[in-house]
Order: C-alpha cells, then structure tokens, then sequence
C-alpha cells in the first residue's frame, strides 16, 4: 500500500513540476515589461525601473529565475500581489477554505442527483430513461454562468426577501453559512451531475447483465436486496472515481459563480486578479488549483485502488 | 441513409446558427453597435424584436452577429487543436520511445490544469482579444486531440495493413499520412464536433469574465455580463444571450453524439 502511493506521488511530481513551469510562463509571456506592470500604470523613471527589475531578479537568466520563484513557492512564498502588496499566500487561504467549502457541497449535490437519476435511468428504464437522459443532454447544454444567472433571476422574482446575495461567513454562522452556499452550489452541480448520471447508467447497466447477479435473481433475493447488495455496490465504485474526477470542472466553474453570487472564494479572487492585473495573484491561483486537481486525482486513484482488489499499480 | 431525429434537430440548429453568422449584416435589422438612447431599455417589441440593452442597441442585432465570434472561436480553435494535436499524437504513437514521452508528458501537463482556468491563465497573460480566446481553447484542447489520436495510433500501428505498407517498402511518414491517419479519424471527428461546444461555451465563459472578443463587439458572453446590472427589470437582455448558447451548444452536442453512433464502432 504504502510503495503504491509513494509509486502514484512520483508519478506525479514531474506533472507538478511542468505545471508550476506553466504558470511561472504565464507571467513572463506578458506583453510589455515584467517590471513596468509591477510598478503600475504610473510614469516611472528609467532608473526606478531598472531598480525594481533588479529587486525581482529580472536581470538574472530566466533559468535562475524560475528557479528562485519555484524555491520560494514552495517555502509558501508566492510573492507580494500588486493590488494589496501583502503577501499572495495569505490573500489565497482563507479564499481557498471558502471555495474547498462551495465544491464540497456542489460535489455532494451532484453526487446525489448523478447517482439517483441514473440509478432510476438504468433500473426503470423506458419512460423514466428517457426523461433522464433527454434532461441530461438539456442541462449540458447550460453553462453553469447561465444557469447562475437564472437562479438569480429568478430568486429575484419570485422570492426577493432571500437573500441570496448574501454570503455569511462560517465562523459568523455554520448554519447560515452554508444556507447561503446552496444555490450557487446547485448552479455548479448540475453541469456536473449530467457526467455523474450517464456513468452511474453505464455502470448499473453493466453490472446488471453480470453472471453474479443473475445467480442472485435466480436464488430469490428481493429485487431490493439485490439492488442494495449487488448492484448499487458493484456499480458505484467507478462512479466514485468519476466524482472524484470532476474536481477540476467544480473548481473551474467556481470561478464565474463565486463572481455572481459574490462569494469571497479563490474563483471571486481570481476575477478580481485578472480584472486588476494582478499577476503573482493569478499565477498563485492557477498553481494551487492545478496542483489540488492533481492531488486530488491521485488520492481518488488511491482510494479506488483500495476498495477494488482487481487494481493495482505495480 | 436515414437520420435519426435528435442528429436531425441538431443540424438544423447548427444551420440555423451558421446562416445567422454568415449573414448576419443582412439579417441584422439594425447596426449592432450603434446606441440609441430613446430605445434604451426598450422590451421586446415591433421595433426591437428582442429588446435593447442600457445604450439602445438593438438585442435580436447584437445576438445575430454574436454568432460570429462564437462560431468563428468554436471553429478555429477545435481547427488548430485537432490538426496540431492530432499530428502531435499520431506521432507519439507510432514512432513510440523518446518522442512518445517528450509529447505526452507536456499533454500530461496541459491536462493537470481546470480547461477554464489555464484558458483564463492564457488570455489574461497574453491579453484579452480574439485571437487569444482563440488560442487559449485550442491550447486546452491540445491534450484531448493528442491523448486520443496516440491511442489510435497505438492500435493502428501493429494493423496487418500497416505491415504490409512497410513491407512494401513506404517510409514513416507516409504511412502515417496515407494509412494511419484516415483509419484515426473517425473518434477523432466525433471528438471535434463534442469539443466544439464546450469551445462556445469557454468562448462565452471568457467574453463574459471580459477576457474574449472586445466590447463593443457583440458576443453572447459579454451581452450576459452586461445583463447582470438590469436583471430585475429587464430581463430579457439575459434571456436571448442564455438562449442562444443553449441552442447552439445543444445543437452542437445532439449533432456529436449522432455522429458518434454512426463513426465510432465503441459506442
């Protein structure tokens, strides 16, 4: 066990490793100066450029630089935001916490709605499978900024005393906190729980026709017993992975819903960030969410590899 | 050759969004970019069939040629990352060894990041412009079209038929050109034309962040970002943009997965 996830955590390292490259391009490829973007959109002297150029080491070759930057990221150090000039780690935590919240609920509700609708889709088929899988395909076709923009729209209309905008702190209130975290985490799962449901189908179908469940019909379990025993057990496991493999699209899409529903999370502060310009912001975001997915994916690799003996990765 | 209705409806979609973008300076009643202040806020009506925004513009104007940057950033970013990744993948997977690795490890890279978020990373380093949402999609597409040509490649490449190519004594690259590639590109079609509408959907995902195609330029993203400020009392100006990508990226996915029941064997 413990030679697998240390086999699955180098695997992963040199990803890591190309994605903190990534996000360190990303700021060079800046049209213009490095130095003259930090300074602001202020005049500035020649002098006062070459000053700050020297303090960013942006006279030293870009090797040494990268090199610099990724020492310091991974002592916690990814550098000063131009907006604030405090450090962009801290701004990222609390942000961070906020948003690990909002997925964490959407992650649950698509799960939910995943499972059960293709459950139902695969077990009842006809009628009931078709409604599903013709609510699917209209729900992809959604992107969840619009699907966010009607839930407010129609909040608005129909229930104006809700405050939906109104995003309540944990600390302040657990209860109302996460009240306050419902709708925009329906506007996030439902996108997701479209891949949920088709795979959940797939797999219920598939396991269906196994030998061992026919043997179990045939002895005469209950059609509940089976479901609950055999099929739901059997089928779920890929479906736990699949979840687990949404992370990325959760976390996208967080950014845009944070926005409208003005939630102070990582998506709310990356728009803030590219609105102002602020670079070390966007590139601290864009390497803590990638490596999260990454990691992500590896603990739900792990996980799987756990529950189902057949996997392995030796 | 019959269609079956779902493949039929998003066809008809897809034309239908493809004659608005085609013809949009005559479809189009009024010019989309001019304001006109005695018809801001205007409803839907006789004049302005889908209403007017805060400036008077007139919406069904704005929506129509909307369709073009959708479109035009759809095509060409699933156009470049399929021909570029498709390349990049056919040769990981035949030739194997150091360049399979070299190529695959930077898609390995590529595909770490949220589509969304390396997209956004993209277009907020190089500048918010067409250009760049252009690019910026067909970078995150790269991976897919890669991932899925090496694994047709992979199989391809131990085909009788390719054998007997190299038997006869035809170079690499022409095996590659003339028997792998067109027996890859079934998936890979049916790939595209399902990338297509999650490339509209990144499109408007950007224009609406303020990151795509520049204001005044109607796009349906950046029409959503200018409905949120009014959407109590006219909303309608969040409605047609909402609808609009609905459709077409419906359109898109009915006519993607119908062609992936006739394409691809595995479905």
């Amino acid at each position: 066990m413990m030679r697998m996830v240390a086999l699955r955590l180098a695997l992963t390292l040199p990803i890591l490793l190309g994605v903190s490259m990534v996000a360190f391009a990303l700021m060079r490829a800046l049209p213009g100066d490095f130095a003259q973007a930090s300074a602001g959109t202020t005049t500035i002297s020649v002098e006062a450029l070459d000053q700050i150029r020297r303090n960013l080491g942006l006279d030293r070759p870009i090797w040494a630089q990268y090199l610099a930057w990724l020492g310091n990221a991974l002592q916690g150090d990814l550098g000063l935001s131009f907006a604030t000039r405090r450090p962009v780690l801290g701004e990222l935590v609390p942000r961070f916490l906020v948003t690990a919240e909002l997925t964490l609920i959407a992650g649950l509700m698509a799960l939910t709605l995943g499972t059960c609708t293709g459950l139902a889709s695969a077990r009842l088929r006809g009628r009931v499978d078709w409604i599903v899988r013709g609510w699917n395909s209209l729900l992809l076709a959604v992107p969840n900024f619009v699907v966010a923009t009607l839930i407010v729209l129609l909040a608005g209309l129909y229930f104006p005393t809700i405050g939906i905008f109104t995003y309540v702190p944990f600390a302040e209130d657990p209860v109302a906190n996460v009240v306050s975290l419902l709708l925009p985490a329906l506007s996030l799962a439902l996108t997701v729980s479209v891949t949920i449901s088709e795979n959940t189908r797939a797999a219920v179908l598939e396991v269906s026709s196994q030998d061992y469940v026919m043997v179990a019909r045939a002895k005469g379990l209950t059609a509940s017993a089976v479901l609950r025993d055999y099929l739901v057990r059997n089928a779920l496991t890929p479906v736990i992975t699949v979840t687990g493999l949404q992370m990325a699209a959760l976390l996208g899409g967080s950014i845009l819903i944070e926005t409208i529903f003005t939630i102070p999370g990582m998506g709310q502060y990356l728009f803030e960030s590219v609105t102002t310009r602020d670079y070390p912001a966007i590139q601290g975001i864009v390497l803590v969410a990638a490596s999260v997915v990454l990691l992500v994916n590896v603990a739900v690799d792990i996980a799987y590899a756990r529950v189902d003996a057949r996997v392995s990765y030796d | 050759m019959m269609m079956d209705p779902r493949t039929a409806i998003g066809a008809a979609i897809v034309a239908v969004v493809a004659c608005a973008a085609l013809g949009a300076p005559w479809l189009a009643p009024h010019d989309p970019n001019l304001p006109d202040f005695a018809a801001a806020l205007a409803p839907p009506g006789a004049s302005h069939w889908f209403g007017a925004d805060d400036l008077g513009r007139d919406t069904f104007s704005r929506i129509v040629h909307g369709a073009r940057a959708s479109l035009m950033v759809g095509f060409l970013s699933v156009a470049g990352a399929l021909v570029l990744g498709t390349s990049l993948g056919l040769i990981a997977g035949y030739f194997g060894g150091l360049a399979d690795a070299a190529i695959m490890r930077v898609m390995d890279v590529l595909f770490a990041f949220p589509g969304i978020l390396l997209a956004l990373g993209i277009t907020a380093a190089l500048g918010p412009s067409l250009s760049n949402a252009i690019l910026a999609i067909a970078v995150v597409n790269l991976p897919i079209f890669a991932r899925l040509a090496r694994s047709q490649a992979l199989v391809i490449r131990s085909l009788d038929y390719v054998e007997a190519r190299r038997a006869l004594g035809f170079g690499p690259l022409s095996i590659l050109v003339s028997t792998v590639l067109p027996n890859a590109m079934g998936p890979i079609v049916v790939q595209a034309s399902l990338l297509f509408a999650s490339a509209i959907i990144t499109e408007s995902y950007l224009s609406f962040l303020g990151l795509g195609v520049q204001p005044p330029t109607p796009t349906w993203g950046n029409m959503l970002r200018g409905a949120i400020g009014f959407l109590d009392m006219s909303a309608w100006l969040a409605w047609f943009p909402g609808i609009a990508i609905f459709a077409t990226v419906l359109g898109f996915n009915l006519l993607g997965d119908g062609l992936r029941d006739r394409l691809d064997p595995r479905a």
